[in-house]
C-alpha cells in the first residue's frame, strides 16, 4: 500500500534526522571545548612568554588564509562543504574554481585569483622557539576549524531532511483524505 | 602595573652609587634586547613604530629605538644605531650580513641574551663579596633555564643542533658537559636522562606533570626562580635585592594577569595555579 510505504518511509527520515541533529549537538559541545582550550593555551603562552609578546604586535593587520573552504555538489544534489589547503589544487576540477574564503560568520565567495605558494605557518609570527602551549593552543583551534566546516554541511542536511519531511507528511495527508 | 614599577626602578636608580649603577644598567640590558627584538619584528610585518615604541618595555628605554627598523641585518642593526648603547658589547657573536627574517630574529636574540648573561655574571663575579654569593647562583639558574628552554621549544622546528648548542649560555652549572648532551637531545625523555645528572635539577624535572592538567616546564622553573629571589632577601648590604626585587614584583605582575584572563574565559578552577610569593 501506498501509505504504508510512505509511512515507512517517514520514519526512516525522521530517524535519520534525529540521529543528524544528535551528532549536531556533540560537535557543537566539541567545538566549544576546541575553542575554550585554544584560548586557555593562549593565556598559559602569554603567561609563560611575556604578555606583550602574544598579542596584535605579532600579526600583519592583513593576512593570507592558510586554509580555505570549498563547497562542491553531493549526490542528492545537496551542498558539502569541506577544508582544503590554500592553494592545492584538485585533479577533478576544471575552469573556474569555486572558492570561498572562509571569515568568522557565514561564508562570502571570491573567485581565487591566483595560486598561493606554500603559506608560512603562522606560529612563526611568535619567534621560531615557541612554547609548547602555543602549539597546542593552534593545535586546538585546526580542529576546532574542521568541526565547524562538518557542522555547516550537517546543517545543511538536517535542513533538507525537514523539507522532506514536512513534504511527506503533506503528501501522506492527501493519501488519507483521498482514500476516506 | 608596569609604570609603578618603572617609577621604583628610576627612584631607586637615581639614589645609586657606583657599582649598584652599573648594576642598574645592566639589569636594564634584558629589557632593551626585548624590546630591540620587538621593533624588528614588528618592521617585519609592516607595524607602524609609533604602535611599536608604545609597547615597549619602559625599562629598556634608549633614546635610539626609533631608529631601529631602519636596520636590514645585524651588521646594518649595530653600525648604524647599537653602537652607542649599552647593548653594544653583546654584539660580537652576532654580526652577520644575513637579512632579518623569523629565523634569524630569534637567532640573534637568544645570541645577545647569552653575551648579555655572561657579561652580568663576570660583572658579579667580580664584585665578590655576598653580592656574587647571592647573584651567582641566580644568574647560573637563568642561563640553565634558557638551556632546557631553548632545547624544548627548538623541538620539531628547523633549527639545526649545532645552531641551537652556539644559543646555550655557558655561565651555568650545565657548562660544559651538560650543554653538550642538551645539544643532542631529540625529545623530552632525552633532556631528563642529562638532568639525572644534575642533584639541582632533577626534583624540578619530576615536578612537571603531564598532559593539561600537571604544572609545564615553565611552570616549575618560575616557581624555583621565585624560591631564589626571596632567599635574597634574608642577606644584607648587597645589590641582589633590587634584582630580586624587581622579578619578584614582574611575578606578581604574571599573576594578576593570568587571574583576569582566567576571570574572562570563566575557568575559575584554573585560577589558583598561580606562584604564590611568600
Amino acid at each position: 500500500m501506498a501509505a504504508a510505504d510512505l509511512r515507512a518511509e517517514l520514519d526512516s527520515l525522521l530517524l535519520q534526522l534525529l540521529w543528524d541533529l544528535e551528532e549536531l549537538e556533540s560537535k557543537r559541545v566539541a567545538l566549544n571545548a576546541r575553542v575554550e582550550e585554544g584560548w586557555l593555551s593562549l593565556s598559559k603562552a602569554r603567561y609563560a612568554m611575556g604578555a606583550k609578546s602574544v598579542g596584535p604586535l605579532q600579526y600583519a593587520s592583513r593576512m593570507e588564509p592558510q586554509v580555505c573552504v570549498c563547497t562542491s555538489e553531493a549526490q542528492n544534489g545537496l551542498q558539502k562543504f569541506r577544508v582544503v589547503r590554500a592553494g592545492a589544487q584538485s585533479p577533478e576540477e576544471v575552469g573556474p574554481r569555486e572558492a570561498a574564503l572562509r571569515r568568522r560568520k557565514g561564508l562570502t565567495r571570491i573567485p581565487e585569483p591566483e595560486v598561493f605558494s606554500a603559506s608560512p605557518n603562522p606560529l612563526n609570527w611568535f619567534g621560531i622557539l615557541v612554547p609548547h602551549s602555543l602549539r597546542q593552543a593552534q593545535a586546538s583551534f585546526q580542529e576546532g576549524l574542521q568541526l565547524a566546516v562538518d557542522m555547516a554541511s550537517l546543517q545543511i542536511h538536517i535542513n533538507w531532511g525537514r523539507s522532506q519531511l514536512r513534504g511527506l507528511q503533506e503528501k501522506l495527508k492527501q493519501l488519507e483524505l483521498g482514500a476516506a | 602595573m608596569r609604570r609603578k614599577l618603572c617609577g621604583e626602578f628610576e627612584y631607586f636608580r637615581n639614589h645609586s652609587l657606583e657599582p649598584l649603577s652599573t648594576f642598574f644598567t645592566y639589569m636594564t640590558c634584558g629589557y632593551m634586547i626585548d624590546n630591540v627584538i620587538l621593533l624588528v619584528s614588528g618592521a617585519l610585518q609592516k607595524k607602524s613604530v609609533r604602535d611599536l615604541l608604545g609597547r615597549c618595555h619602559p625599562l629598556g628605554r634608549f633614546s635610539e629605538m626609533e631608529a631601529v627598523n631602519i636596520a636590514d641585518t645585524p651588521s646594518d642593526l649595530f653600525h648604524a644605531v647599537l653602537v652607542e648603547t649599552p647593548l653594544a658589547p653583546f654584539f660580537q657573536d652576532c654580526m652577520s650580513e644575513n637579512t632579518l627574517d623569523e629565523l634569524n630574529i630569534e637567532v640573534l636574540r637568544n645570541k645577545l641574551y647569552k653575551s648579555y648573561l655572561e657579561a652580568f655574571y663576570n660583572f658579579c663575579k667580580d664584585h665578590g663579596d655576598v653580592t656574587a654569593e647571592i647573584m651567582c647562583p641566580i644568574l647560573e639558574f637563568e642561563a640553565d633555564r634558557r638551556a632546557f628552554i631553548i632545547t624544548l621549544n627548538s623541538f620539531g622546528t628547523e633549527l639545526s643542533k649545532d645552531a641551537r648548542e652556539a644559543l646555550y649560555p655557558t655561565c651555568g652549572q650545565l657548562y660544559p658537559e651538560g650543554l653538550r648532551l642538551l645539544a643532542q637531545a631529540e625529545d623530552f625523555e632525552q633532556m631528563k636522562r642529562v638532568v639525572d645528572h644534575y642533584g639541582v635539577y632533577k626534583p624540578l624535572f619530576e615536578a612537571v606533570g603531564d598532559g593539561s592538567g600537571g604544572k609545564s616546564l615553565e611552570d616549575v622553573f618560575y616557581e624555583h626562580e621565585v624560591k631564589m629571589n626571596v632567599l635574597a632577601f634574608t642577606r644584607q648590604f648587597h645589590c641582589g635585592v633590587f634584582y630580586a626585587y624587581t622579578k619578584l614584583r614582574e611575578q606578581e605582575m604574571r599573576n594578576i594577569v593570568w587571574i583576569a584572563e582566567c576571570i574572562s574565559q570563566r575557568h575559575r578552577t584554573k585560577i589558583n595555579s598561580y606562584i604564590p610569593i611568600p
